[in-house]
């Protein structure tokens, strides 16, 4: 056997090895296909069921609905990061990762950047069907880039902190099924589907400081005014959440029990 | 740097009020193998987590190359090969993808990995299945492709946890062929398995783990002869006979005991034969006269001190047969 020297691999190289490696991983599980289904599904079936009750409360529901919709993706684009890495964690990759040279955020961000793709996609694909629907860019250009950029800022800080609870999980059914409880009260106690002032007196508070809220608001802004001061309180969150999950996904992978 | 790359020393580490490492120490030389030994729960992989630095030590010290666990887990990691239990590897790609990543991963350009792979299938036998995808592999193939993909660079310490269970015994043999080379090559091996004859074929030095604890140490003959060696069982139903064959062996042979129907007295070279000739001359007809080796079983229930012999099992079962 010929003696194999290990030379120091760069953190760059084993990030790109792994990115690589997921993105076929995530094309494998036709990932974006699953994270696209149901909010599409939700999509029509919500247009059906209220856009003409709500266009009786003044409110153009094919141009209110698509951020809600993108929001919805983008945290199942999150909740799908956490059943693959916690696959990995399952089939004992993670465990070998961990026994190698490696530095601690090399595996977090390898799977966020092909979670920022699969967001990515997915946005593309509910914004064409919204588009399809009578929803419009009013704002041009900047504003719909703004829009998707913020989308996929969103999905990727959701996915760390998934991607933090994937990493000390074992079993993924289990952990994406544990999930499914706050996706469901995230989304709905907020302002994705009906306005702040529909919901019972008690619950506004909630609903307004909730990120989900600050994200579809800002969504919204983008799609019509442009950046105003609806755009500050996501931003605020993105920075905060991206802080506190970064740091939990780089900390679960190094974790020493 | 000492040639002991590998010194562990009064190893703690308990998971709630689990002491599962009580106080473990030993070392590992350049171009030695050392086994752990004992039964599941002993406190093998525990060991082994703590020295690849994929758990913290309570207490104690454990240095791998020169580098202490605790502190220098970076360099630990630059320092190590590591098999885990279970094979560990991507379901997703194909064997030869797999070696590339993880050549990739340590540093290999592309066209190293790839020569490095190939390589790795030649080595392991896996020519034949190196494009399939490795979910389509048996529990032996995932074995040995996992082994090949610790190997993909040279590393001066290789640590393998249980590295045969749930291999043929062509794979097995195949396995601890690698390992041999790899020890005369000056590489530091620290194996854990739960099959004697496993300690026996490879490792100079054995350590008897048991409830967190080295309840033993010493080379295979060593640890053999500590724990009596071979036994010699002569069965008989009648009893009057049974007193007959008793007096004649017992003028024989020292420390025959009677355990029921049987007469056990330790076995050395010939001991059979006499035995045979003895009942013979003697006129007694055996209802069955064998020789066995310890098992594992005994092994542990000696060290533990509560031999109970009638509940052994047979000697291969334990996998201390040849």
């Amino acid at each position: 056997m010929s003696t194999t020297t290990a030379v120091a691999a760069s953190g760059l190289r084993q990030f790109a090895v792994l990115a690589a490696r997921n993105l076929r991983q995530a094309r494998a599980g036709r990932s974006v296909g699953l994270t696209v289904v149901f909010p599409l599904t939700f999509f029509a079936g919500f247009m059906v069921v209220f856009q003409r009750l709500m266009s009786d409360y003044g409110i153009a529901y094919e141009q209110f609905l698509p951020p809600a919709i993108v929001v919805q993706t983008t945290a199942l684009v999150a909740m799908s990061a956490c059943y693959m890495i916690a696959g990995d964690a399952r089939s004992g990759l993670i465990s070998r990762y961990r026994t190698l040279p490696m530095s601690a955020v090399v595996v977090p961000l390898a799977r966020l950047v092909v979670d920022a793709a699969r967001a990515a996609v997915a946005v593309a694909v509910i914004l064409i069907a919204a588009v399809l629907v009578g929803f419009r860019f009013t704002a041009g250009a900047a504003g719909a880039a703004g829009f998707v950029v913020l989308a996929v800022g969103f999905a990727v800080v959701l996915a760390a902190g998934c991607a933090a609870l994937g990493l000390g999980a074992r079993d993924p059914e289990q952990v994406y099924s544990a999930l499914t409880l706050p996706y469901l009260v995230l989304t709905t106690v907020s302002t994705a589907f009906v306005p702040v002032d529909a919901f019972p007196g008690w619950l506004q508070p909630v609903v307004e400081v909730s990120p989900f809220s600050a994200q579809v608001d800002a969504l919204r802004a983008l799609s019509t005014e442009g950046a105003d001061e609806r755009v500050w309180p996501a931003l605020v969150w993105l920075v905060v959440l991206g802080l506190l999950f970064g740091l939990a996904a780089a900390r679960s992978f190094r974790r020493s029990r | 740097m000492s040639q002991e790359l590998i010194q562990v020393s009064d190893l703690r580490r308990s998971f709630g009020a689990t002491a599962a490492v009580d106080g473990v120490s030993f070392e590992v030389a350049a171009g030695e193998v050392v086994g752990l030994l004992g039964p599941n729960g002993a406190g093998k992989t525990t060991t082994i987590h703590c020295l690849t630095t994929l758990l913290k030590p309570d207490s104690g010290t454990a240095r791998v190359a020169g580098f202490d666990v605790a502190t220098q887990g970076a360099e630990v990691r630059r320092s190590i090969a590591v098999t885990g239990q279970f094979a560990a590897l991507d379901e997703l790609l194909t064997g030869r993808e797999n070696l590339v990543l993880f050549g990739r991963l340590l540093g290999l350009g592309r066209q190293p990995a790839a020569a490095r792979a190939d390589e790795l299938i030649a080595r392991f036998d896996l020519g034949e299945v190196a494009g399939k995808a490795v979910r389509t592999y048996s529990g032996g193939l995932r074995r040995r492709l996992d082994l090949a993909a610790s190997l993909v660079v040279d590393r001066p310490v290789l640590i393998l946890d249980e590295p045969t269970t749930g291999l043929d015994p062509r794979s097995r043999r195949a396995l601890w062929e690698v390992v041999r080379e790899l020890r005369d090559g000056g590489t530091a091996v620290l194996l854990t398995t739960q099959y004697l004859e496993e300690a026996d074929q490879l490792a100079g030095r054995v350590l008897l783990i048991d409830h967190g604890r080295v309840a033993a140490e010493g080379t295979p003959d060593e640890l053999k002869r500590q724990l009596g060696g071979a036994v010699c069982e002569v069965r008989i139903e009648d009893p009057r006979a049974r007193a007959v064959a008793a007096e004649q062996l017992g003028a024989v042979f020292e420390g025959l005991t009677e355990d029921e129907d049987v007469l056990r007295l330790a076995a050395g070279s010939g001991t059979l034969t006499e035995v045979v000739r003895r009942l013979e001359s003697a006129g007694v007809e055996a209802d069955d006269v064998t020789v066995r080796r310890p098992t594992l079983d005994e092994v542990f229930l000696s060290l533990t001190g509560s031999v109970d012999a009638e509940k052994a099992v047979d000697v291969d079962a334990a996998g201390a047969g040849r």
